[in-house]
């Protein structure tokens, strides 16, 4: 009986060890890495960049981190066309300072814009020696048009469509980020201010309810907007305001940011995509940054500003 | 090319010779079926053993066996049995050179019998060349724990050298090879997306399987097209003597079977659809799952031997469908399914020569609707027609030869955008021709050697003729003393259908198939396996088995495709290594199986190798059954394997994150933080394991026999981790403490 006892006490324990929840870290040693950022605007003459470290936490809440990982000290160059062009550092206030309540540490080069078509490269000197380094290369946006593009609003047929072109597409790693925009002046107060209005590319019915859908980033050169999607953009405006003689449109503008060979492989990974249902463990991560993580790159910004029928704005009651 | 064939058909008239010299001596053949006596059902597997001699076969998956050399002008005491059933002695004169048929009902042994009727093993040749290969019969896998529901694929997990992914999903892994690399065969018609609803079952619904055959490898040379394993299921034949029906019921779907005769033979429709998603959230972290999911099955099967003498014309077809619909346009929604229908014409001619031709269509296809979400669109349609003829030749000496050929007519499209907007528009035409010839050499008794090779004339990424390949295999069995048995197998194995498959995706609606395109070669494996079987001891039997895989090409998706002339896929090396050992006690009422694997996998992509997802170094699985009499059996399940492999983290850093991207101002941008990741699977999650009890109660009533069923999923409520949610910090653990009940009603 004795045995029996023993037997069953010793089962009835290994059972209970067994079903509690096994400790699992999902850490391994801490290492240092250093990450930059240096992305180029080809319209603007003033670049900046930042520099950090990763950190690590007790827990697993990497909000714990309060410390700014940023870095200073260090030496940003850019070799281009056989110059070479040092960044400056400075820093600026944070707008949010919840978590870090330093000044927000950046480098700035300025009189700095680059041509189409150039390879460029970044050699960073940190403080400790270390040296990170990187290339990039701007796109030849010569090749660049809207000449296929739907130029006025409205459309009798409905639809505007925006096709943009760009010969280099099928060897060129383009990503582009569309918005449709617009400008408009309101009278507050006896003081016309500026504002402006995104518009969407549908209205999608949830819940009885309609929610703006904004494009994304988008790889094919087209986009197309419905003109009933641009006529409530516009009645919108002033939505619950009965006094639309206040409004003044001053233009419609197509902005398209595009993303050069190295910094659309980024802004990718970053967006991201939608897991559903799926469980995708390893999320992949790019980085042209060699000796660190992080990504130098180009963009630029291409508009295209739409004419706007008088008798089209005249319709909604605005001026224009 | 030329001199190997002629090499080939040289070895083989030799073999001719040898067995018209030394076998034409006084002996006969005794074959036949081996049926259910209530529903004339073929039986797979079933013993049939001449006393005198002690000397006998099993059936194969179609119910039928041939015993040849048997000294002949002589009446034998034939036995014959099978689990479950009432064994059955008879008598049978073997004439000389004489084919003596013999046909074998079966009954069934009652509910309410209170001894339960010793039924033995399944017989063996001495020399059977079967390394690697399980034999699984329905009636086994309803005496396991079930869970929600009974399912072949997750039975697959109690055999040594299967890997599962954890209690989620019903993929399973063979000795370190992915879940694609695994061909799943119903009715000899590939079955592509063998899961319903993200993995977690199979979609073939055990109801209608009459045999299963599960090579974790050296399999032989009639299957092709994948490198890992083959699971090959044959549906049941339905009823010939009267009609019959059950209805089952379970927490995830109703289920129904109708079969019974027609007109010189007999039909069988099974179908089965999910009502209930309550269950499903319990597998997939409490998300909300609306998946739906049907499959339905039948078969038609012919006998006249007026019009066809001693053959047997089939027509099947099998149909499932999942839909995942959220009611939500920023959500995405997914559809998938196969549509497999096909006919069979199986002959056994008076000469000891079967033959059988088939014809099968098997298409799948599969869709996500990203809808206004940000998932990317995906369409994957693959398509095949197949025609095929197996020949096989059995001599006086129990030697074999097989031969036969198989023509595919595949297309296969595929539109998908990936995770970097990168857009895949890849469609694919192509046909494959492919032959086989082997020996199976079985005259010298205590050693047995099957040799052959496959000639693939076509590859269908090209579509056409040039590109031609091999894969010689070779299986022997030496039985150096009665009580053991040495086991050797070698093959070659190619595979040009793949999926493209996200290794970091642990939990996969679907995968999608394409060819392996042109600029990459098609995954080839090579098996070496060595294995002992043992039965020392009475009633016990022990099996050990080692093996080494090399894969040269397995493909997988391009994680560096950056910029678009980066390609889709890449290929990458893979080996595994391991130790498989296996012991079984079966004395009824009793059956205990234990089962340990020791085992290693490799993965080489991009010059780093790694762990993947599913080596686990050490697997341990236990199981006790117990038939207590009166229709009541009990089972206890005890799994365990030592931790997968996981990426751990580094460290973190703030990541610049483009709110948006037209303000232009990424300094006052948001900087988020990011988890820096160490090397590629080189942590370990906490061990695994698990217990699983089973109680079920057969009970007739009148005309109605009524099945019930009770299961508890991890009795022991084991916290066993499925992964570790960085995002949220999360551990996300496998399936609590899960009681579950089925009811079946058969008429």
């Amino acid at each position: 009986m004795k045995s029996i006892l023993k037997l069953f006490i010793l089962m009835t324990s290994m059972i209970y060890i067994s079903s509690c929840e096994e400790g699992f870290d999902p850490k391994t040693k801490f290492e240092e890495q250093y990450i930059a950022y240096c992305i180029l605007s080809g319209d603007t003459t003033f670049q900046t960049a930042t520099l950090s470290k990763s950190y690590d936490v007790s827990s697993s809440d990497p909000y714990e981190n309060t410390t700014d990982p940023s870095l200073e000290g260090a030496t940003i160059n850019i070799i281009y066309e056989d110059s070479t062009y040092t960044f400056k550092d400075s820093t600026t206030t944070r707008l949010d300072s919840s978590r870090y309540d330093s000044p927000i540490r950046f480098y700035y080069l300025n009189n700095f814009r680059p041509e189409e078509n150039k390879n460029m490269t970044l050699q960073i000197i940190l403080p400790n020696g270390k040296i990170l380094n990187s290339a990039t290369k701007t796109p030849r946006l010569t090749y660049f048009n809207f000449q296929y593009s739907d130029q006025d609003i409205p459309q009798v047929d409905g639809q505007v469509g925006i096709r943009w072109d760009y010969y280099y597409k099928d060897k060129e790693n383009l990503v582009y980020y569309p918005r449709l925009k617009i400008y408009y002046q309101k009278l507050e107060d006896g003081i016309q201010k500026d504002k402006s209005q995104v518009i969407p590319l549908e209205y999608l019915l949830v819940d009885n309810e309609y929610v703006p859908y904004y494009p994304s980033v988008v790889k094919f050169p087209l986009i197309i907007y419905y003109q009933s999607v641009i006529d409530k953009a516009f009645q919108d405006i002033s939505k619950n305001d009965p006094n639309k003689q206040n409004y003044t449109i001053k233009k419609i503008v197509f902005e398209l940011l595009l993303l050069n060979n190295e910094l659309a492989p980024y802004y990718m990974t970053v967006v991201g995509v939608s897991e559903g249902l799926s469980v995708i463990l390893d999320r992949m991560d790019y980085s042209n940054i060699e000796g660190g993580l992080g990504v130098f790159g180009v963009y630029y910004v291409k508009k295209l500003d739409f004419n706007l029928s008088t008798a089209y704005i005249n319709s909604f009651g605005y001026k224009f | 090319m030329k001199i190997f064939c002629l090499k080939f058909l040289f070895c083989v008239k030799i073999f001719f010779l040898f067995n018209i010299a030394c076998f034409s001596q006084e002996i006969g053949t005794l074959r036949g079926t081996v049926v259910d006596s209530t529903s004339r059902e073929a039986l797979p597997f079933a013993n049939i053993l001449i006393k005198e001699l002690n000397k006998g076969t099993a059936t194969d998956s179609k119910g039928y066996y041939t015993i040849t050399s048997i000294p002949a002008n002589k009446t034998y005491t034939i036995i014959v049995s099978y689990v479950g059933y009432r064994s059955r002695t008879l008598t049978a004169f073997i004439g000389r050179n004489k084919i003596t048929e013999l046909n074998v009902n079966l009954s069934p042994t009652g509910f309410e019998m209170q001894t339960i009727e010793k039924t033995g093993e399944r017989i063996k040749l001495e020399n059977e060349i079967d390394v690697s290969l399980n034999l699984i019969t329905i009636k086994e896998i309803e005496t396991l724990p079930k869970g929600v529901e009974t399912d072949i694929f997750r039975s697959l997990q109690y055999i040594a050298g299967v890997q599962s992914s954890g209690d989620v999903s019903a993929r399973y892994f063979v000795r370190g090879g992915a879940s694609n690399q695994n061909l799943v065969l119903l009715n000899d018609a590939p079955v592509y997306s063998p899961f319903h609803s993200l993995g977690l079952f199979g979609v073939v619904d055990p109801e209608m399987i009459k045999s299963a055959e599960f090579y974790k490898g050296g399999f032989p040379t009639e299957f092709s097209g994948r490198i890992s394993s083959v699971l090959r299921l044959i549906t049941k034949d339905g009823n010939r003597n009267n009609y019959s029906g059950s209805v089952s019921a379970s927490l995830l779907t109703g289920k129904f079977m109708l079969q019974g005769p027609i007109p010189d033979g007999s039909f069988i429709l099974t179908g089965r659809k999910s009502y209930s998603n309550k269950i499903l959230k319990k597998f997939v972290n409490n998300k909300n799952t609306p998946i739906d999911f049907y499959d339905l099955s039948f078969k038609v099967n012919f006998l006249n031997n007026k019009i066809f003498k001693n053959a047997n014309f089939i027509a099947h077809g099998f149909f499932s469908k999942d839909i995942l619909n959220y009611d939500d346009p920023f959500k995405e929604d997914f559809w998938w399914g196969n549509k497999i229908w096909g006919i069979k014409y199986y002959q056994v001619t008076d000469v000891p020569l079967f033959y059988e031709i088939s014809f099968y269509n098997s298409n799948f296809r599969g869709k996500v609707e990203p809808n206004y979400s940000n998932k990317r669109i995906q369409d994957n349609e693959i398509n095949d027609y197949t025609f095929e003829a197996n020949f096989n030749y059995m001599f006086d000496s129990k030697d074999e030869f097989a031969a036969g050929f198989k023509i595919t007519e595949l297309t296969s499209e595929l539109y998908l955008e990936d995770k970097r907007g990168f857009l895949t528009d890849i469609k694919t035409q192509g046909s494959s021709i492919s032959l086989y010839a082997k020996y199976k050499l079985m005259s010298l008794g205590n050693f047995g050697i099957e040799f052959g090779s496959r000639l693939n004339l076509t590859r269908l990424a090209t579509g056409t003729a040039g590109e031609y390949f091999f894969e010689p295999r070779i299986n022997l069995t030496y039985r150096f003393i009665p009580e053991v048995a040495l086991k050797l197998a070698w093959g070659v194995y190619n595979q040009e259908l793949i999926t493209i498959s996200d290794e970091n995706e642990i939990l996969t609606v679907f995968e999608p198939w394409v060819v392996t395109p042109n600029y990459l070669k098609p995954p080839q494996a090579i098996h070496y396996i060595v294995g002992i079987e043992s039965n020392f001891i009475k009633n016990f039997f022990l099996n050990l088995e080692t093996y080494y895989k090399h894969i040269d090409n397995f493909s997988t998706v391009n994680e560096r495709k950056f910029f678009p002339t980066d390609k889709d896929l890449v290929s990458g090396i893979g080996y595994s290594y391991g130790f498989e050992t296996t012991l079984s006690y079966q004395l009824d009422p009793i059956n205990i199986t234990s089962s340990y694997t020791l085992s290693w996998a490799f993965k080489k992509i991009y010059d780093e190798i790694y762990y993947p997802r599913y080596d686990s170094r050490h697997n341990l699985n236990f199981s006790f059954e117990l038939n207590l009499g009166a229709g009541w059996k009990t089972s206890l399940a005890w799994f365990y394997n030592s931790g997968y492999p996981y990426t751990q983290i580094l460290g973190y850093y703030d990541k610049l994150y483009f709110q948006d991207p037209l303000a232009q101002n990424f300094i006052l941008d948001p900087y988020l933080p990011y988890i820096s990741l160490a090397d590629k699977n080189l942590g370990r999650l906490p061990d695994y394991h698990r217990l699983d009890f089973n109680i079920s109660k057969k009970i007739q009533i009148d005309i109605f026999k009524f099945y019930l069923d009770f299961s508890i999923i991890n009795l022991y409520d084991r916290a066993n981790i499925f992964y570790y949610d960085r995002k949220t910090n999360e551990r996300i653990n496998m399936l609590p403490f899960l009681p579950s009940a089925t009811i079946k009603i058969e008429l």
